[in-house]
Formats: structure tokens, C-alpha cells, sequence
């Protein structure tokens, strides 16, 4: 069994939450292993998922969608999350999320999550904090690129 | 000055974040925050520069502006009243403007300095919730609406240069 409650209380996203909290958020998630190259999520597609990932990697891949040309991939690592888009407004998922190594993922479903966040504001607010700072970062990057084009 | 009562002019401007809030929730929102009255043509947030407050708008229309050091610009949106403004710096963690907002019209704010926001989001109040409710559900607009945007922008350029590319293959053929 893992010690899913450890993970989540000294983890950099949710270890500033409390021991209720994080009881309340690891008793929700659903901890499974996936093979090398699963994919969890596809670019464009409505993740219905956020993902925690407990061991392994996974690498962040999209495609430019008007030149079909690969961007650069990001790797992320233990104690990184994706799909948090999914919590929000239905926004579409960025990249694809494919696993570069076997990999043991912590996910919040969206609809455990919607419960959840009634019961307990302060994760919600976490989440929220989470995703606004998301967003924020991607429409500096978009203003960065809309600057790059005056050139 | 306006002849509004505060609270009233607040849920006019934004009533979709008012409904959420109680009384004492917008009474704690205004006491927090100045509110200014400012001319056409002025520039509230600079391009590239640190961003100290944070902005909501209770009337008026501004612009949103990239600029590069050569002085060309582009608009890349509107903002009217019930947006807020200044927030993506301080949320990214960057905490420089990726754009200026400049007053196209009067425009009445209210002005919360960046201590107040942060103060505000640590206390854990329903407000502060509500608030960061609210601007997710206005950051996921804004950047569907930067995504569309980004999309025709590349679009435009790409026929431009299609266009280039016949002409020149006109003329290469003897074609109009």
C-alpha cells in the first residue's frame, strides 16, 4: 500500500495544506502504475483528470498547431502534476502527457474533485491558486510571442 | 467623483463576481481597495515594468498593448468594467507587465496594491476564494480569447505570404 498521505504533506504543491486536508484529498486519489509510452492525455482533447506523478517520468509533448512542427518537450518528474487544466473551465488540454519510464501516478477525477472542494476550501483554493498561476504563465508567454511578431 | 453609492457601482461593473459575495464581503473588497477616476490616453501598467497594484474596472474601456523597443505596438485586447488588471504579473510570479493597459476612455478603477491581493489570498476568507474564482474563470477567457487570437494572427500572415508567393508566380507564368 502506498503512503500516499507522506508524498502529499512534503510535497512541494500540496505540502502547505493540512493533515485534514491532505487526509481528505489522498483518500479520493487513485493510485495506479502505467506501462513506459502510456499516454494520459492528448493535446486538444478535455483531460477529466489531474495527474500527481509518485515515481517515473513523463514527458509534455505538443505540435505547433498550424505548422505541425514538434515544440519543445518538457520532462517532468516525481512531485510534478498535469492536467490540472481539467479542474477548471474545460480548457483543452496543451500537450500530450506520455510516460517515458513506468510511472506511478496519484489522480484527482473531476468529478471527486468538484465534491471535494465544497467540503474542504482550503484545497480548493489550493487548486485554484495552482491553475490561475498556470494560466497566468501561458498568457505572458502568448504576450511574449505577440511581441516577437512586431519585429 | 461618481454619484453611485460604492457597492452599488461594484455590483454594476461586476455582477457576476458580486452575486457570489455578501455584503460584508464587498465592504471588505472596497475598504482594501482606492477608487480612481482616470482620463483617455493614460498608461496605468507599462510594458516590461514592475507591476505594484492590482486593478478592477468599474467603468470605462482600456486597451491592453504589446510594445517592443522599438516603439511598435499591437493591441491584443479590451478591457471594460468587471475585468481586472495587473493580476497575471503577480500571479505568474514574474511580477513584470507582459503588457500596458492604457485608459481608451474615462475609466473608474478600484486600485488594491499587491500587499493587499497577497495579504487577501493568505487569510483563507470566502472572499478570498471567491475572488480567485472569479479570475480563473476570467484568465480561462482571456486565454481562450489570446489562443483565437494567436490562431488568426498566424493565419492572416500565413495567407499573406500565400498571397506573396502567387503573385510572384504570376508573374512568373505570365499570369493576373
Amino acid at each position: 500500500m502506498y503512503d500516499l498521505n507522506n508524498f502529499l504533506s512534503i510535497s512541494r504543491v500540496f505540502g502547505e495544506l493540512s493533515t485534514e486536508s491532505i487526509n481528505a484529498l489522498s483518500s479520493v486519489m487513485k493510485v495506479a502504475n502505467f506501462q513506459h509510452h502510456h499516454i494520459f492525455t492528448r493535446q486538444g482533447s478535455t483531460a477529466d483528470a489531474l495527474h500527481l506523478i509518485l515515481d517515473g517520468c513523463v514527458e509534455l509533448r505538443a505540435m505547433d498547431d498550424l505548422t505541425d512542427e514538434e515544440l519543445e518537450p518538457k520532462v517532468l518528474h516525481a512531485g510534478d502534476i498535469f492536467g490540472q487544466l481539467a479542474l477548471g473551465d474545460n480548457m483543452p488540454m496543451e500537450a500530450t502527457a506520455i510516460g517515458i519510464s513506468k510511472t506511478l501516478t496519484a489522480s484527482l477525477n473531476v468529478e471527486e474533485f468538484k465534491k471535494l472542494k465544497l467540503q474542504y476550501p482550503a484545497i480548493n483554493f489550493s487548486f485554484l491558486f495552482i491553475l490561475a498561476s498556470q494560466m497566468a504563465r501561458e498568457l505572458q508567454e502568448i504576450n511574449a510571442n505577440s511581441r516577437k511578431r512586431l519585429n | 467623483m461618481s454619484n453611485i453609492e460604492p457597492k452599488k457601482e461594484f455590483k454594476i461593473a461586476a455582477p457576476k463576481l458580486a452575486e457570489s459575495l455578501s455584503d460584508e464581503d464587498i465592504d471588505q473588497l472596497l475598504s482594501i481597495t482606492q477608487r480612481l477616476e482616470i482620463p483617455p490616453g493614460r498608461k496605468i501598467i507599462r510594458d516590461q515594468q514592475p507591476v505594484e497594484q492590482i486593478f478592477i474596472v468599474l467603468s470605462g474601456k482600456l486597451n491592453a498593448v504589446v510594445e517592443d523597443e522599438a516603439g511598435q505596438s499591437l493591441v491584443i485586447g479590451s478591457i471594460g468594467p468587471g475585468e481586472l488588471i495587473g493580476e497575471v504579473s503577480l500571479l505568474s510570479g514574474a511580477m513584470i507587465a507582459s503588457s500596458s493597459v492604457v485608459t481608451s476612455t474615462d475609466v473608474a478603477v478600484l486600485r488594491m496594491p499587491h500587499l493587499a491581493f497577497s495579504s487577501l489570498m493568505n487569510d483563507g476568507s470566502r472572499l478570498s476564494i471567491t475572488l480567485l474564482e472569479y479570475i480563473v474563470s476570467r484568465l480561462g477567457d482571456r486565454l481562450k480569447a489570446a489562443r483565437q487570437r494567436i490562431k488568426s494572427i498566424d493565419k492572416s500572415a500565413i495567407k499573406f505570404k500565400d498571397d506573396q508567393s502567387r503573385s510572384f508566380l504570376g508573374r512568373l507564368l505570365g499570369l493576373r
